[in-house]
């Protein structure tokens, strides 16, 4: 069980952001941190991993204390027992595939642990190329097979699929949830996909300016998110004033296009590429397989 | 068509640039003739050029640098009046190629000086060096400096250059010498009697004059160097005749040197 | 072009004081840009500070120090000298300490922008994977900061080798221990040995040349 009580003072571009969160994570749980970014998300997951310190607060896994301002403990991230997921991959580009897993056993039967993963992750055929010679999903799967060396009971994933493009997002969430599966580790991801979130995590934490406003099941939540609403996720391609006095927003979401007209004031900070939610009061669809 | 006439205008601009130019040139024909002085010699020559400003009114500025890199200088083209060396080799040298204008003259005999300030004996002569506090010694460069000639062949000639060979460390010239003996960096160190006498001297305790007979004199001369118009010439010519007067003697006399 | 046996002795004696003052730059060097690099404390900008001195200050006033400190009679000088009977004024020790200080900056600040230019999140990559700091400089740091290693090995190397004021200052001039090219060569000027200076000038010209070449090969390799 993963325990934390945080808080820490950030300075983001809007200004100054208290982050206070509370909660606990069963053990083999898949939670998903969900949230416009500049919530706090990143920075909540690197006080977890120890990358960063909180301002107060604990942090614990099981038994063991990690963090600590009270009695000023801060346990090094290389001590803490987890594998984490970074949003750049983070692979060594001077070792080979095989040395990045190889590096990450250490010494104890290095090859052997290496030739595990390299199998499961279905990259034995890359293992002696450089990671600037693989494609951001092979990336992606070397940083996931290289945090899981270790075998953590805790694995930290920081918007791992987002650089993907669909196909091999899904590919990866596959493996993910197979892995999951079979290490029975618990994971915490950060992520702003909805369908990812629904797909992998058992439950979801949103947030916003550094605080939970929503916990629970992810189909209930974003289901439920605007009172039994329809969301869909898109990017803003236009905007066209109306005679009225309010705003046409066009947002593209997957091959098709929404229109939604806004008042002038709501629209004001509404730009061209911006990522969006359309809600749909009117519908009442309850699907969220995907 | 043929102009019968230009009329050269100077723009504003330009104005400046000539006026600055002009400055420039004029001020350096009114300069104050400028001495190379030997670093030996630098300690005496605040009270040469008093001495000559008493007599005619004239300033006469002073560069101060080993016979061998002024000499270097003055060959190429270093704006330098009247050098006093510490050798007559390099004042020789420029009156063979033609940059002196007269023939240089001795105008005093170096003696060399063992001096001390960290405690060690020296009244015995060059036998301090073999004081076992003595760690290092400072000599001159013997190959441009002649108190570093007159040094390593006082120890040749006292018996004592094998002995202690191990230990001399080299300054580029007497000025260094007095740096390395004056900051303790050396124990034990050979330079000029003006050094010791000056200020940078101190204590009598602290030094003591190498037996003459064991070096070769150290003739040092001084030549006007052939440069500039006929009035700087004959500018420079009066400083150098000046180093012969009486006056100029007494004070080499008083810096501890010998004369010709 | 001559090169008498002094010569070559001369010449190895500067090649073995570049190469002392860079293994040692080179090991205090990583720790300095290192701790420059990462580290969150205030003294940072002063350390930075005092590292870059060297470029701008004139040799003499390291020289000038060196010689009030290191003399025996002085502090410094006197406990090295009775300690360890270590002298460091008129010394090849001291040659090397003196080149140390004055060619810190060539090493520490290609090191440093080497430290700067591999991203945080490999180091930290590295934590999460259980490896200490020092495994993390050693594995994962260094080997991907290779052409900043070179070049600071390269600058400070050639930067030694063309030192001329502190060495004029505190080395003596000793031939065998103390007489560096750059010495020599101004000797050889003073006694009108201008043949000798141009073989001692000619040879530094190519030797520093084809050390630097390599790290501006590199570099135009790179962007092609």
């Amino acid at each position: 069980m993963i325990r934390f009580k945080v808080r820490k003072m950030l300075h983001a571009s809007s200004g100054p952001m208290l982050l206070s969160v509370e909660e606990e994570v069963s053990e083999g749980e898949f939670v998903a941190l969900y949230g416009p970014s500049g919530a706090g998300k990143t920075t909540l997951l690197r006080m977890i991993a120890g990358l960063t310190a909180p301002d107060e607060g604990t942090v614990s896994a099981g038994a063991e204390c990690w963090y600590d301002s009270r009695s000023r403990v801060n346990l090094a991230t290389r001590r803490r027992e987890l594998g984490f997921v970074f949003q750049d991959y983070a692979l060594f580009p001077h070792m080979t595939v095989r040395g990045n897993l190889e590096y990450a056993a250490g010494s104890r039967d290095r090859s052997a642990v290496a030739d595990e993963l390299l199998g499961m992750t279905d990259l034995r055929e890359l293992a002696d190329r450089f990671p600037g010679a693989l494609s951001g999903g092979q990336q992606q799967r070397v940083a996931l097979a290289r945090a899981l060396v270790r075998k953590p009971k805790l694995l930290l994933l920081d918007e791992p699929l987002s650089a993907l493009d669909r196909a091999a997002r899904v590919k990866l969430q596959d493996e993910l949830l197979e892995l999951h599966a079979r290490f029975r580790m618990t994971v915490i991801m950060v992520s702003h996909d909805v369908a990812e979130i629904c797909r992998l995590a058992g439950r979801v934490l949103s947030l916003e300016a550094g605080a939970v406003v929503h916990r629970g099941v992810p189909s209930d939540l974003f289901a439920a998110s605007s009172g039994g609403a329809f969301t869909i996720e898109g990017e803003i391609s236009a905007l066209v004033k109306t005679g009225a006095g309010g705003i046409l927003v066009s947002v593209v979401a997957g091959a098709n296009i929404v229109r939604v007209e806004v008042t002038e004031k709501e629209g004001s900070d509404l730009r061209v590429g911006k990522r969006v939610a359309v809600t749909s009061e009117l519908l009442n669809s309850r699907i969220v397989k995907l | 068509m043929i102009p019968t006439g230009t009329t050269y205008r100077i723009s504003p601009p330009r104005r400046l640039v000539f006026l600055f130019f002009l400055l420039i040139f004029t001020g350096l024909a009114l300069r104050a003739q400028t001495v190379a002085v030997a670093a030996n010699a630098q300690y005496l020559i605040p009270d040469l050029t008093d001495a000559f400003k008493r007599a005619t009114g004239k300033t006469i500025r002073s560069v101060v640098g080993s016979s061998g890199a002024l000499s270097s200088q003055i060959r190429n083209g270093a704006p330098f009046d009247v050098l006093l060396s510490a050798d007559t080799a390099y004042p020789m040298g420029l009156w063979r190629d033609g940059i002196a204008l007269d023939t240089p003259r001795v105008y005093a005999f170096g003696t060399l000086i063992l001096w001390s300030k960290t405690g060690i004996s020296v009244k015995g002569g060059l036998s301090a060096l073999l004081d076992p506090a003595v760690k290092k010694i400072a000599v001159a460069n013997p190959r441009n400096a002649p108190y570093g000639a007159a040094a390593i062949a006082a120890l040749q000639a006292g018996g004592l250059y094998d002995a202690v060979s191990s230990k001399i460390v080299y300054g580029e010239s007497v000025a260094q010498v007095n740096q390395y003996v004056d900051s303790r960096a050396a124990e034990i160190g050979f330079t000029s009697s003006s050094a010791v006498v000056s200020a940078a001297g101190g204590d009598a305790r602290e030094w003591v004059r190498v037996d003459t007979s064991l070096y070769p004199p150290i003739p040092q001369a001084a030549l006007v160097v052939r440069r500039g118009s006929p009035g700087d010439a004959a500018r420079a010519r009066e400083f150098f005749q000046f180093l012969f007067t009486p006056e100029a003697r007494s004070i080499f006399l008083r810096y501890g040197y010998r004369l010709p | 072009m001559e090169l008498t046996s002094e010569m070559v002795g001369t010449l190895l004696l500067t090649l073995k004081l570049a190469s002392a003052t860079t293994l040692i730059l080179l090991a205090a060097g990583i720790p300095i840009a290192y701790w420059i690099a990462f580290s969150p404390s205030r003294l940072r900008p002063f350390a930075e500070t005092l590292i870059s001195m060297p470029l701008v200050l004139p040799p003499t006033v390291l020289g000038f120090y060196f010689l009030i400190a290191f003399n025996p009679a002085g502090a410094v000088g006197g406990a090295l000298a009775s300690l360890f009977d270590l002298r460091l004024v008129f010394s090849f020790p001291g040659l090397v300490v003196a080149s140390v200080v004055y060619s810190l900056p060539f090493m520490v600040q290609p090191l440093q922008s080497g430290f700067r230019s591999i991203p945080a999140s490999l180091a930290e990559a590295s934590a999460t994977l259980g490896k200490s700091r020092f495994q993390t400089l050693l594995r994962v740091l260094l080997p991907g900061m290779k052409p900043a290693l070179l070049s600071g090995i390269v600058l400070s190397f050639a930067h030694t080798i063309g030192e001329f004021g502190v060495v004029l200052m505190i080395g003596g001039n000793i031939p065998g221990v103390t007489r560096v090219a750059s010495i020599a060569i101004y000797d050889e000027v003073e006694v009108l040995h201008y043949a000798a200076a141009n073989t001692y000038a000619l040879i530094l010209i190519g030797v520093t040349f084809s050390i630097l070449l390599p790290v501006y090969w590199k570099r135009s390799a790179r962007i092609w």
